[in-house]
């Protein structure tokens, strides 16, 4: 006995085999009028063939069904920052970049003392500011772009399921997958082929529906894996900013960061997109009503009882796979080009913000560390041969200040005016303190308000330029703004010399310090050991004439007689008096000359 | 510094005589232009009203007058006149003065001065063919009679 069935043991294996799945085709599909036991052996062989069909249908239907629940389940995630493995892993990683602070901050100073400039104080100690705040806030700003993000997904995903519907339940409906078993009218003989052909066409479908959600599935879950990691590693990411050598991994940390958390949005959208194509908004019909094709869908011939019966299906079937198959190569390409945009923007957006945060705290700083820089080399330390090599950093950053603003006053020098004074308001503090020399050794520093350059952009020139070392020429134009650079209004007249009244301003004489300044002019014009000679009026009446009617108007006609002898004699016999129109010339009755139109105007 | 930028600098005088003669001022050769306010100038206008008595309202008129010839405002060859007129002083006296200006003053800048005055010759150089010339300011004769005639 035993050895018969050892003998035929595959016969009667497969003799079970058959029994029972013969068996299932007249369970399972209640195919009663098929004669399922019919001693016919071609039907006998369809109802064998239907039920591995079946099997495998419902295998690819079950990992359908499977990938439908991870598609749900990960388009519903909403948390993932209070998650255990963030939580844990993030503040290891955050501890660790703030103990790596300490070691950079050494670097830093090391290659301040070797003049190394790209590790130099400069350009790393701003980024190590903001880099060790933004560390120690990484958790909360990644989870504002993660909310920000699924807030988008649920805008595409809440109309689909508004009827209370799941998502996958929404493409189940699309594929309208209980089609594939409907057998309308079962003709005994083709009933088992038509099952056959009908389970084909439902495996294709369902293999490839399983495919493309289990694929968005897939993505979506890895998506909630990947962004855990970079939640993980954000401190270590920031950190990396802060090293030139390693800047490429926090690049590198963004990019893969924007692209997973934007994967699910753009993916929403196409699926949303996908399942409205198919079953049309709030039930008004899919695409195939809106269409209006001059092909008329309707039965297949001679398919009229199988799942090929329905051309509409077949249509829906197909755009409903290609649909959501391109939604997800779309939203892949999609993330991963917005991420990259992402990228680059930041890029853009950081360089210059870090490069005009970087400046602003080097303009704040300057002046206090080429200070205390200067102090040191007075005390011991500067004396002290080894100690004194600590000034060295600041001996080097006053330099490449220095170095910095002469080469924005070369740049600088060669622009117009108008052009200087146009920019004036877009460029750093250093480069101010530059255009506003340019300006007043042009004689121009004057304000002019189309262009945006206002009295008060002139009054806090002077004040930055003091920084600068460069407050001296500022003080000549305006010497009104004198006390602004730490001088006075005195002490500037006073050292006016000829050549210099060239650039005076007429507002420094208008301003509300104008008065000091026209009674400074006066006391060096009246002054035994006054400054200010004939040459002060020749040069200011050969170059400066708005001015200098200003204090012909202020001064010499309201002081006559008051004024040294030297600057007496010089406006007794200035032959430039011509030009101005004096009184006298008005009184002299028996003048010969024939006057001007604009004379006669003016006189009478 | 160019012109335009100077002639730009009189943008902001209010009185249309100063701004019309500054105008006018920035036009001129350069070296009259120097000639005008300089320090020098006055110094030789103070030596050659010493040297000639005048007053400080006599000067003043003398300095003026001299100033109006720069720019060509006063026509050269009514110099004489002009300064007799306004220093109100004698024929011989006037004439003195001018040619003592004329020295101290114009004949360093007599190359400007004649384009200025549309003069082909200096009237100290050629008499006939200063007064035969038809440009305006026309000459009518010597403008100082250097020679006393």
């Amino acid at each position: 006995m035993r050895n018969f069935f050892s003998k035929h043991k595959k016969f009667i294996f497969s003799f079970c085999l058959i029994a029972l799945v013969s068996s299932l085709g007249v369970f399972i599909f209640n195919i009663n009028t098929v004669a399922a036991f019919s001693l016919n052996p071609a039907e006998i062989g369809m109802s064998i063939l239907n039920a591995i069909m079946y099997v495998i249908f419902r295998f690819f239907g079950l990992l359908l069904s499977i990938a439908g629940y991870l598609l749900d389940w990960a388009f519903g995630l909403q948390n993932f920052i209070d998650v255990p493995v963030v939580q844990e892993g993030w503040t290891i990683t955050r501890d660790l970049a703030n103990m790596f602070f300490v070691l950079i901050l050494m670097v830093i100073a090391m290659a301040s003392i070797l003049k190394i400039e790209t590790y130099g104080m400069k350009s790393l100690l701003p980024k190590l500011i903001i880099v060790a705040l933004l560390i120690n806030f990484s958790l909360v700003f990644c989870g504002v772009i993660i909310d920000s993000s699924q807030v988008l997904t649920s805008f595409f995903l809440s109309p689909l399921t508004s009827t209370g519907a799941s998502l996958s339940e929404n493409v189940a409906n699309g594929l309208n997958i209980t089609k594939a078993l409907e057998n309308k009218e079962v003709t005994a003989g083709l009933a088992a082929a038509d099952i056959f052909i009908a389970l084909i066409g439902g495996i294709i479908v369902v293999l490839f529906a399983a495919f493309i959600i289990g694929a968005a599935a897939f993505f979506l879950i890895i998506r909630v894996v990947a962004i855990w990691m970079l939640l993980v590693l954000v401190p270590i990411a920031l950190l990396a900013i802060i090293l030139p050598a390693t800047k490429h991994l926090w690049e590198k940390w963004t990019k893969n960061f924007i692209k997973w958390v934007f994967f699910a949005p753009c993916y929403a959208f196409f699926f949303y997109l996908a399942i409205l194509t198919i079953t049309g908004k709030d039930g008004q019909g899919g695409f195939l009503s809106k269409v209006n094709s001059n092909f008329t869908l309707g039965e297949n011939a001679g398919w009229t009882n199988t799942f090929f019966s329905s051309q509409e299906l077949i249509l829906q079937y197909i755009f409903l796979i290609v649909l959501l198959a391109g939604g997800l190569v779309v939203a892949q390409s999609m993330s991963i080009t917005f991420a990259g945009g992402t990228m680059d923007l930041a890029k853009k957006m950081g360089k210059g913000s870090v490069k005009w945060l970087g400046n602003r705290a080097q303009m704040a700083t300057a002046p206090t560390v080429e200070k205390l820089g200067e102090k040191l080399q007075k005390t011991w330390v500067g004396k002290t041969p080894v100690a004194r090599q600590a000034i060295r950093p600041f001996r080097a950053f006053a330099e490449r200040e220095l170095k910095a603003g002469a080469e924005s006053e070369k740049r600088y020098s060669t622009w117009t005016t108008d052009n200087l004074k146009s920019q004036y308001n877009a460029v750093n503090p250093r480069s101010k303190a530059f255009i506003s020399k340019i300006l007043a050794e042009r004689g121009d520093l004057e304000k002019n308000e189309k262009l945006g350059f206002t009295e008060n952009d002139i009054k806090k020139a002077a004040e930055i330029s003091t920084r600068y070392e460069q407050a001296g020429a500022i003080c000549k134009a305006r010497p009104d703004l004198s006390p602004l650079t730490g001088q006075s209004i005195a002490d500037t007249i006073q050292k006016t010399k000829p050549a210099d009244v060239e650039k005076i301003q007429a507002d420094a004489l208008t301003s509300e310090n104008g008065e000091e300044v026209i009674r400074q002019i006066r006391k060096q014009l009246t002054d035994e050991d006054g400054k200010w000679r004939g040459s002060h009026l020749s040069k200011l009446a050969e170059t400066n004439p708005k001015v200098l009617v200003e204090i012909k108007e202020k001064i010499i006609n309201k002081g006559k007689g008051s004024f040294r002898k030297d600057v007496e004699d010089y406006l007794d016999n200035d032959v430039g008096k011509a030009i101005f129109g004096d009184k006298k010339e008005k009184k002299e009755p028996n003048t010969i000359i024939p006057p001007t139109q604009e004379e006669i105007r003016k006189y009478g | 510094m160019d012109n335009q930028s100077l002639i730009k600098k009189t943008e902001g005088i209010s009185d249309p005589l100063v701004k019309k003669r500054y105008i006018k001022y920035f036009q001129l050769p350069q070296d009259l232009r120097e000639t005008m306010f300089s320090v020098e100038t006055a110094d030789k206008i103070g030596e050659v009203a010493k040297k000639n008595g005048l007053d400080n309202d006599q000067t003043w008129w003398a300095s003026h007058t001299t100033g109006m010839i720069l720019l060509g405002e006063i026509k050269i060859t009514d110099f004489v006149k002009i300064i007799q007129k306004r220093c109100r002083l004698e024929e011989t006296a006037s004439r003195q003065l001018a040619r003592d200006i004329n020295e101290a003053i114009f004949l360093p800048v007599k190359e400007s001065l004649k384009k200025v005055h549309q003069m082909s010759e200096w009237p100290r150089e050629n008499k006939e063919t200063i007064t035969s010339e038809t440009h305006e300011p026309r000459l009518e004769g010597n403008i100082v009679d250097l020679k006393g005639e």
